[in-house]
């Protein structure tokens, strides 16, 4: 019997019970047991409901003298207590609004904190956002030893800063470096590591969990905590000297300044809101940085950043909900246990490493034992850094490298319940591919290709069985970029999609569904992005100013330190085929073919836009032989009249969301949802803009179409405004219904 | 030891009850602390385990048992067999045990998986050895042991400086295992040594006999004879290159330099040298059994059937390493077939002089009327049939895994000669030596 059920159990026959909706509590022998149980929900959020029984039987078992002591548990399997309700968010008008809310919470739960009765927390699953910082105020916390127990301040992933003082709590349990790392990236941290961190007290099994629990609060009760002496170590220094000095803190906050700096460009306030708030901390003590926690809290709630992170975090709560099917149509995805990765390329390894690290027996296969052993070591790495940064332990690194095995010819892959072909995007080599595993693998089989651009048509043209073959698009680095692009070519099955789309989803991918067609989304919609910033090169924009506009407008990289990335040879290659395919809208400039006479490849040979090797400094520098290559003049002055930074990036932006619209329209994109989910996660699209889709929703299509339709008119066709934004402007239609 | 009685008598072996040998791997042999030398035997053993289980295109689910040998077992992987399982990409439900018999501890698997499945309890099992010359158990003195547990019991610090107060520097040195025979005293060289002696094995035999060794094992990794046997370790660990083919093999070789080594184990009046004797190797090798009936029924084609075995064993001071000829002569009678009609024979080289003694043992009336209580001599073992893809002292003897190998190149190389009949055989420490009898599946 689990800690929960035997709750569960327990609460039908209580001694006095008070049951709310959403909260319960028993109380026995003295010890209350406060439950959170949402019988709305499958899981405990902090709904403006919940949160308010959860205040009330707080205070009520405070002030019920007949409690001598409190264990705070939830009665889901699922976990204990996930954040704040992200619906319930989304309401909030006005900052003041918020703060109070925000206020009203923290102080329900410093009255705990200061509360004579000791409380202890019972963690089963998973205690993130203000679950955690419930948690936190308690006297004690047991935590469960399930894999599913973590804890974690994900609020920053929302462009939010935790709100009921969780920051400063884990600051005072475990000094402010490991606030400002839980803080600012979010992630979530097992158990056993809360506990070596002080933020978790005792780690129990689940079968006794509520029973240690309650025992803990008894033994409390009779004899209060001593107040935790800390023992004198280098790590004890070493806080004291970041936490108590000011020398340390501004050491430890200028570090975080850079850190952040390099990845938000100044978009996102929620990071700099936690610094603030902890500096704060450091040199003023808690309730002045409860004070101004709250104040940015309210800020932040009604702020665009945030809007547009919790619409993205819904538009992912929605897309893993979808199986990928046609209305009417159902499948039943078969199970991946074995699957065959061909190609051990950048991709291939990345598609094994994601795989084997979840589960999947994955045969690797190569031409030959070197590429093989570079592959191989490529996930070894992965494997070794996904370690080191807590989120396996050691043996889950050991096992996930047993799942593997290599090949150089197409040998034991008659088990396979899969296979991701990931060789050269070349159609003869990709028909070669295809011949052979139908030779030897399970008609049940899928054949997944990982193209970024050949049609899946053209792919399974000569396929005995082409309804089993599809599209599963990684981008590189699999092992980093969230995103799986599953193409449903014309015979494609749903059982095969279905299929795909789950082991997608295994592979801790959000996955979006597109119809078949040449470079299908994501890399249709790339392609004029990046052809325009070539186009500006062209006319004599210096490449770094081109990719600092872009990256000031929200973009990770410039697209010409892209272009560096994903192989110029490569985005020739495509921009071939999706200029065959598209016609002049997507044909590339001229450039491009120029590069590849002067043997530009990218990083990869180290010639690209950028110096790369031994010459190559921290600071990317452009190679300026590359406006000779362009036959430009590098010393002429740049352009007579340099466009204007806003120029720079409304060409470039507008290319790809006029080009997302067409998608839309065409059918290639089933929903708005999957377009502005595969350009953040994919293309880097800014997440504070929200994507494509919502970009037009905010600024309006007519506002859109005018820009579009001014550029038309200075650049061309290129720039002729999707039929389906025209529509939008007309009848002043959005994207998103919400 | 017996087999089965008569499902496995000659002339009344039902077919449908044989015991297929279905394949065989091995990774490559490795000279101690060189290529192979940052992995554990655990990780040798599921690494050819989970090669082995991939090539076959068998649903893994249809495995139930695992049976392994390990001659130094490390006392952090008590069970190997079951650990393997682990790493193997089998269903945890696949039981396991490991069996030590030290040099034929995969010949023991082997035939242990065979009797199970001959019992019904199970229809496909997976079998193998292995052992790291490179990851052995480095202990620590008696002394210091003793110091440690008393120390562990100590109630007191005092009690716990105590414990350590008796011992001296020496006792501080760890201690790596000893290949000494317990009941002995010697080394296995030294047994060698004793027995080239005593049957007046030459030294120039002996190295004819490595050289040979060498140039076979050459001749076949150049004609791709090992390509189906031998997987590849793509990424050793510490090595920048796949490791593909055996590191011991000495192309140089030649009875020249041979005969320029100074003997190792009696350095005045030996003949025993570095050149032929096995090298201290790192490996591990596997072999997929199942029954007959399952072989059919998965439309599997065995390469082999296990004919008949058998083990036997000796006083260690009359030739410690004599147990071929005393267990061959009894898997023939079990077989019904005389070594004549062997196509091929396999015997482990743990030293050319074992290899020569027995040899001489076999063809000797006299031998098998004083040992062996037989009027017949066991018979004359034709060179032309004999290891004709070089043996232990050219490919390395990781000692557990050598059985195994024996095993598989004798059933590769009986379907590629279209022979019918094939003898493995190995000594043992102990005393002990084990056959086994393959017939080629027709």
């Amino acid at each position: 019997m689990t800690a929960v059920s035997s709750v569960v159990e327990e609460a039908r026959q209580p001694a006095t019970a008070r049951a709310r909706a959403r909260v319960r509590t028993e109380t026995k022998d003295g010890i209350a047991v406060v439950l959170l149980d949402d019988a709305a929900a499958t899981q405990n959020t902090i709904t403006p409901e919940l949160g308010e029984e959860l205040i009330a039987s707080l205070d009520a078992v405070i002030a019920d003298a007949s409690v001598r002591a409190v264990v705070v548990a939830s009665a889901k399997p699922a976990g204990f207590l996930a954040g704040a309700n992200v619906e319930s968010l989304r309401g909030i008008r006005f900052a003041e609004d918020a703060s109070a809310k925000a206020k009203r919470l923290a102080a329900s739960f410093q009255r705990v904190a200061r509360s004579e009765k000791p409380f202890v927390a019972l963690v089963h699953g998973p205690a993130l956002g203000g679950g955690f910082e419930l948690a936190l105020a308690c006297t004690h916390i047991v935590a469960t030893d399930d894999p599913r127990t973590v804890v974690g301040l994900p609020e920053v992933r929302l462009g939010l800063i935790p709100a009921a003082n969780g920051l400063l709590r884990v600051a005072e349990r475990a000094g402010i470096a490991v606030a400002l790392d839980l803080g600012l990236s979010g992630r979530s941290i097992a158990a056993a590591r809360a506990r070596s961190l002080g933020l978790v007290d005792e780690i129990v099994a689940p079968s006794i969990a509520l029973e240690a629990a309650r025992r803990v609060a008894k033994k409390l009760a009779e004899k209060p905590k001593r107040r935790f002496l800390p023992r004198v170590s280098p790590s004890f220094v070493q806080r004291f000297f970041l936490d108590q000095t000011r020398m340390g803190r501004t050491l430890l906050a200028r570090r975080a300044r850079a850190r952040m700096e390099g990845r938000t460009h100044g978009h996102y306030p929620a990071p700099e809101a936690i610094l603030e708030v902890l500096e704060r901390f450091g040199a003023r003590g808690f309730s002045a940085a409860a004070e101004l926690e709250a104040k940015r809290f309210g800020e932040l709630v009604v702020g665009e950043t945030a809007h547009r992170l919790v619409e993205l975090f819904q538009a992912h709560t929605s897309a893993k909900k979808d199986t990928g099917l046609d209305n009417g149509e159902t499948a039943a995805a078969a199970r991946v246990e074995r699957m065959v990765v061909v190609g051990a390329g950048l991709i291939g390894a990345g598609i094994t490493a994601v795989s084997a690290e979840r589960g999947v027996v994955v045969r690797l296969k190569e031409r030959d034992d070197d590429a093989l052993g570079r592959g191989i070591r490529y996930v070894q790495d992965h494997l070794h850094t996904r370690a080191r940064g807590g989120h396996l332990t050691r043996l889950e690194r050991a096992r996930a490298l047993t799942r593997i095995t290599t090949a150089t010819a197409f040998t034991g892959m008659r088990t396979a319940d899969l296979v991701v072909e990931a060789v050269y995007e070349d159609l003869t080599l990709k028909h070669a591919v295809v011949r052979d595993l139908e030779a030897i693998v399970r008609e049940e089989c899928v054949i997944a290709s990982s193209t970024a651009s050949l049609p899946i048509a053209r792919i399974a043209e000569s396929a005995r069985h082409p309804e089993r073959i599809l599209g599963m698009h990684y981008f590189a680095p699999v092992t980093k970029v969230p995103l799986v692009e599953v193409v449903r070519g014309p015979a494609t099955s749903a059982r095969a999609l279905a299929t795909a789309v789950a082991l997608g989803r295994r592979q801790g991918k959000t996955v979006i569904v597109v119809k078949d067609g040449a470079g299908f989304y994501t890399t249709r919609t790339l392609a004029p992005f990046l052809h325009e910033a070539l186009r500006l090169v062209e006319e004599g924009v210096p490449v770094d100013v081109v990719d600092e506009a872009l990256v000031e407008w929200g973009f990770p990289l410039g697209p010409l330190h892209l272009f560096d990335e994903l192989g110029i040879d490569l985005a020739g290659h495509v921009a071939g085929l999706l200029q065959t395919a598209f016609g002049d809208r997507l044909r590339a400039p001229k450039a491009l073919s120029a590069l590849r006479l002067d043997d530009r490849k990218g990083r990869k040979n180290g010639r690209g836009f950028y110096l790369y090797g031994r010459g190559a400094r921290a600071e990317k520098r452009v190679d300026d032989t590359v406006y000779t290559a362009l036959g430009i003049d590098p010393q002429r002055p740049r352009a007579s009249a340099p466009p204007r930074r806003e120029e720079i990036q409304a060409r470039c932006a507008l290319a790809l969301v006029n080009e997302a619209l067409r998608c839309l329209d065409e059918g290639v994109l089933r929903t708005a949802r999957d377009g502005d989910l595969g350009a953040v996660l994919g293309l880097g699209f800014p997440a504070f803009r929200g994507g494509p889709f919502r970009y037009v929703d905010v600024l309006g299509a007519a506002e859109v179409l005018k820009r579009t339709r001014a550029l038309e008119q200075r650049l061309g066709d290129r720039f002729t405004p999707a039929p389906l934004l025209v529509e939008a402007a007309r009848r002043g239609r959005r994207f998103w219904s919400t | 030891m017996t087999t089965p009685a008569r499902r496995w008598n000659a002339g009344s072996a039902e077919r449908g009850d044989r015991i297929a040998l279905v394949a065989g791997l091995r990774t490559p042999f490795a000279r101690q602390g060189t290529a192979l030398g940052q992995l554990t035997a655990l990780e040798l053993g599921q690494m050819v385990v989970r090669e082995l289980v991939a090539r076959s295109d068998i649903d893994p689910r249809e495995v139930s048992l695992l049976v392994y040998g390990q001659a130094v077992p490390s006392p952090r992987v008590p069970n190997v067999a079951r650990e393997i399982v682990f790493g193997a990409n089998l269903p945890d439900s696949v039981e396991a045990f490991t069996v030590v018999r030290a040099c034929a501890s995969s010949l023991q698997a082997t035939t242990s998986a065979a009797e199970a499945l001959l019992t019904g309890a199970h229809d496909v099992a997976v079998v193998g050895g292995v052992d790291s010359a490179s990851d052995v158990p480095i202990t620590v003195s008696r002394a210091l042991g003793t110091a440690l547990v008393d120390a562990s019991r100590a109630r007191n610090v005092a009690d716990k400086v105590r414990s350590f107060a008796h011992l001296s520097a020496k006792d501080l040195l760890p201690v790596p295992p000893a290949l000494r025979e317990p009941s002995t005293g010697l080394t296995m060289g030294e047994h060698a040594e004793r027995m080239a002696k005593d049957m007046g094995i030459s030294r120039r035999a002996q190295d004819e006999l490595a050289q040979r060794s060498h140039v076979r094992a050459a001749a076949a990794w150049d004609r791709g004879v090992f390509d189906q046997e031998v997987m590849h370790v793509v990424a050793p660990p510490g090595e920048g290159r796949p490791f593909v083919q055996d590191n011991v093999l000495r192309r140089s070789t030649t009875l020249e330099s041979l005969a320029k080594l100074d003997p190792v184990f009696d350095r005045e009046h030996g003949t025993i040298t570095a050149g032929n004797a096995t090298a201290l190797t790192d490996g591990a090798s596997a072999i997929l059994l199942m029954t007959e009936a399952k072989a059919k029924a998965l439309g599997v084609k065995p390469l082999a059937y296990l004919r008949s075995w058998a083990y036997a064993a000796l006083r260690p001071e009359d030739g410690l390493l004599m147990g071929p000829a005393y267990a061959t002569p009894l898997a023939l009678d079990r077989a019904g077939v005389t070594l004549a009609e062997m196509d091929l024979v396999e015997m482990h080289e743990a030293f050319a002089a074992q290899v020569l003694c027995n040899m001489q043992a076999f063809a000797s009336r006299r031998f098998a009327e004083e040992k062996l209580g037989r009027s017949e001599r066991i018979g004359e073992i034709d060179e032309s049939r004999f290891n004709v893809h070089g043996g232990s002292l050219a490919l390395g003897h990781p000692f557990a895994a050598t059985g195994a190998r024996l095993l598989t190149t004798l059933a590769h190389e009986l379907r590629r000669r279209g022979g019918s009949l094939g003898l493995a055989t190995a000594c043992a420490a102990g005393g002990l030596g084990g056959s086994v009898v393959l017939e080629v599946a027709s």
